[in-house]
């Protein structure tokens, strides 16, 4: 490794890379185009954070969601570095124009890519030199792909007047994504890294139940086998608090259950609970697990049917992040299936979209995906009818998505196999910790190392006593 | 059909609702606009007839779906009742909500003007600072990710200087100051060195909430001086162009002078006046009626005829914000009283 990636890695507290990283970070420190295809929990953010620490100039993020830009954000800040900025809808106008004026004290921009092809935000970053620009998330250019994301199809001429080497990242990409995301952000010569999506310490289970009664009993089945800490993903906010409540305490589990209607500040907390491990079982909707990095989770269990493959490899991806065994299982019934074919056509209707088009900034601050969607296309400078036309258009390329899931449900042979065969990438030869029903062997195969005590605090006497550096 | 229903048990949403409600109707929007926090001048007028304002904005992450969910169950469990001018009270319900004295203490500490949605962010930010100060480390994730709190913050530790070691130390005296379980909640939610917060702790929002009231309750300028510049004091319930147009009017300036000189539309002006008028700030309302109406529009109300319908029947020649400004300064006077 070069000694200078080895000292700023260990700066933003890693030992060394994992395979990929230090392929994509020398070929963007040499100022060559890069795409990198690292698997969910292989490190893409470390990639550009040691990246734009060693290259000369401003690094510029594009990052599709705002929940991703404020992790990424926090973590740089956590290592010590300051100068990041975050510019997305939430930053008012008075703000936006003194931070435009102050450009080159950022080492980090990260940017919302609807605001970086407005042109006062694009003139501004010319003016400053623009070392590296980082294209997160980077499937979101592939049009017929369920993550699409207009603006991100101007990318390509973004770049051009920046002048920047371009690092695009992403977690999935089938080579036919990899070849439009290539010519859509114009990459020169580009050095291409597709690391294996396969992740062989992963059990790939599935498994049809006959009603939810029985979901419901074999997470509780799984809970008291698999030892260490879990996530049971699940699909309404309902279920999760529902089965927080049925299964606290089994078998001394610390159970809380996590979903976007908690306020933000309670949800940092139980991440770091998570994390840290003063709870060990989390009952969660997909917002729990951005920016989530805990290496020893040993089972990610997902309750229903999910509407691609894209986003059920994000969440199963959460496991197992050491490297050691782990069982990730898909627990559903025939309803699940069918509930969420019938939730495809759901996309935001032209009422909402008339309302957003009326006052987009009433709506700016959302996190509902549906919303972000509209503005994004707004921001992209779509008309609303324009809007509802691609918004008909999209209907055809999730139907195309889910029926990759369906193919997942019924695959005969090996799921693993059929899983991989999605993302274009090879996956290991089954053997008996492969794929299908987690039965006995399988799951004794999955070790946990002791749990760490509760930290023991509760009163506030003796948590300021901790807090404050007070001694007896 | 009604089943005797245990106010504990109740969802803390629809312990709110019995506690805005009385005999008299209201209408469920506005029930809604008051404790989510709605700034328009019909939720406020309602709010300030039904007595119910002190209540606020206290849940202002209440979803309208969710709200009336738990108003259809409250219906089915027979605690309220729809009538024709909107929700009400029934005995059943007053009964439940009045067995149960703790939630009503604890709710007593809520106070609009508090602004304590805003205030804890601000506050576990600034823990977490000081926390990690007292260990020299620089070096941490902050709790808060929005801008504006770490912004404040960073403000807040800048004229904090070297009194790191007072601010601890009032801080302390603070929650000594608290009962055992209040100051233990909210010593729970703190995200600091070495302590991410307590899992057992209450995650019950709205007893944090409270928790967070009680705690502002206690701050003073000369007791807490730098957690009460954390705080700034009583918060504004009016908005930054309310306000404007309040010292605008108070200036001297027509509403009609201030619509045009801001380019806002009179119905706009008339609005904030309103609202600037029910939140108590200080305006001369003779200059909102014909001084030759007062005597006429005095005699009704001291009739008990108080509605809109009742005065301009009186006086069919005035306008709506004519009759709606005497009204609120009517119901001002009745509270100054009380
Ligand atoms: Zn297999």
């Amino acid at each position: 490794m070069r000694s200078e990636v080895e000292g700023v890695i260990e700066q933003l507290g890693y030992q060394n890379l994992r395979p990929g990283q230090e392929e994509i970070i020398n070929a963007a420190l040499d100022g060559k185009d890069v795409l990198g295809i690292l698997p969910t929990g292989s490190g893409k953010t470390l990639c550009f954070q040691a990246t734009g620490q060693l290259r000369a100039g401003v690094t510029v993020v594009v990052e599709p969601l705002l929940a991703l830009m404020r992790d990424q954000q926090l973590r740089l800040q956590a290592s010590g570095e300051k100068r990041v900025l975050a510019i997305n809808s939430q930053l008012a106008p008075s703000e936006l124009s003194v931070v435009l004026q102050n450009l080159s004290y950022y080492q980090f921009i990260f940017i919302a890519p609807e605001m970086l092809t407005r042109p006062d935000i694009l003139r501004a970053l010319q003016a400053v030199k623009v070392g590296l620009l980082v294209v997160d998330e980077a499937h979101c250019i592939y049009q017929w792909g369920p993550d699409f994301r207009p603006a991100y199809l101007r990318l390509g001429d973004v770049r051009q007047r920046l002048g920047a080497p371009v690092m695009a990242l992403t977690a999935t990409a089938p080579e036919n994504v990899r070849s439009v995301i290539v010519r859509q952000l114009r990459l020169q010569n580009a050095t291409i890294y597709a690391g294996s999506v396969d992740r062989p310490e992963l059990f790939i289970g599935r498994e049809s139940l006959l009603d939810q009664r029985a979901v419901n009993e074999r997470v509780g089945a799984l809970l008291a086998q698999v030892a260490g800490p879990a996530i049971i993903y699940c699909p309404t906010k309902k279920l999760t608090e529902q089965l927080a409540q049925q299964f606290s305490g089994l078998h001394g589990r610390r159970v809380a259950f996590y979903h976007a209607g908690l306020d933000g500040h309670t949800r940092t907390l139980r991440e770091r609970q998570f994390t840290e491990g003063s709870l060990d079982t989390l009952f969660a909707t997909s917002a729990f697990g951005m920016g989530v990095d805990k290496p020893d989770v040993r089972m990610v269990l997902y309750l229903g049917v999910p509407a691609t493959l894209e986003e059920y490899m994000q969440a199963i991806g959460r496991a197992g992040r050491d490297g050691q065994p782990a069982l990730t299982a898909l627990l559903y019934t025939a309803k699940d299936a069918q509930h969420t074919a019938g939730m495809l056509a759901n996309l935001p209707s032209p009422i909402l979209v008339k309302a957003l088009y009326r006052a987009p900034k009433a709506y700016a601050g959302s996190d509902d995906p549906q919303i972000q969607l509209v503005l994004a296309y707004q921001q992209a400078g779509y008309s609303a009818s324009e809007v509802n036309q691609a918004l008909d258009a999209r209907i055809g390329s999730k139907q195309k998505a889910f029926s990759a899931v369906v193919n997942f449900l019924q695959a005969d042979g090996c799921v693993r196999a059929e899983l991989l065969h999605y993302f274009d990438s090879p996956a290991k030869t089954h053997d008996d910790f492969c794929c299908g029903i987690a039965d006995a062997g399988v799951l004794a195969q999955i070790h946990s190392e002791q749990q760490a005590d509760n930290q023991g605090f509760n009163t506030w006497q003796e948590v300021f006593k901790q807090i404050f550096n007070v001694s007896d | 059909m009604t089943t005797k229903v245990n106010h504990s048990e109740l969802s803390d949403s629809a312990k709110l609702i019995l506690a805005g409600l009385t005999a008299q109707p209201q209408r469920a929007l506005s029930l809604y606009g008051v404790l989510s926090g709605r700034q328009t001048a019909s939720t406020v007028f309602s709010g300030m007839e039904q007595g119910n304002l002190r209540l606020y904005g206290v849940t202002p992450r209440l979803s309208r779906g969710d709200f009336e969910n738990e108003v259809a169950a409250l219906m089915r469990a027979g605690l309220i009742a729809q009538q024709k001018a909107g929700l009400c009270l029934t005995d059943a319900g007053a009964a439940t909500r009045s067995a149960d004295t703790t939630f009503a203490a604890a709710l007593k500490t809520f106070r609009p003007d508090y602004g304590v949605q805003a205030f804890l962010p601000q506050f576990y930010l600034a823990v977490q600072t000081l926390s990690e100060l007292s260990y020299g480390n620089h070096r941490y994730r902050p709790a808060i990710a929005d801008l504006h709190v770490q912004a404040r913050v960073r403000w807040w530790y800048g004229q904090l200087g070297q009194e790191t070691a007072a601010a601890v130390a009032e801080l302390t005296t603070l929650f000594t100051a608290l009962d055992q379980q209040t100051a233990d909640t909210l010593a729970g939610q703190l995200l600091a060195h070495g302590y991410s917060g307590n899992p057992e702790a209450s995650t019950n929002e709205l007893a944090i909430e409270l928790a967070g009231c009680a705690l502002l309750a206690q701050m003073s300028p000369t007791q807490s001086p730098h957690w009460y510049q954390l705080w700034g004091g009583r918060q504004p319930l009016l908005s930054q162009p309310m306000q404007q147009t309040v010292s605008e009017f108070n200036a001297g300036a027509s509403i009609e002078q201030i619509a045009q000189r801001r380019r806002l539309r009179v119905s706009t002006v008339n609005e904030h006046l309103q609202v600037a008028a029910i939140f108590g700030a200080p305006l001369t309302f003779s200059r909102f009626y014909p001084a030759a109406a007062k005597p006429q529009l005095l005699a009704t109300w001291n009739a008990g005829q108080h509605s809109y319908r009742e005065l301009l029947d009186v006086l069919p020649d005035l306008e709506f914000m004519q009759v709606r400004m005497f009204q609120i300064e009517q119901l001002r006077g009745m509270q100054h009283a009380q």
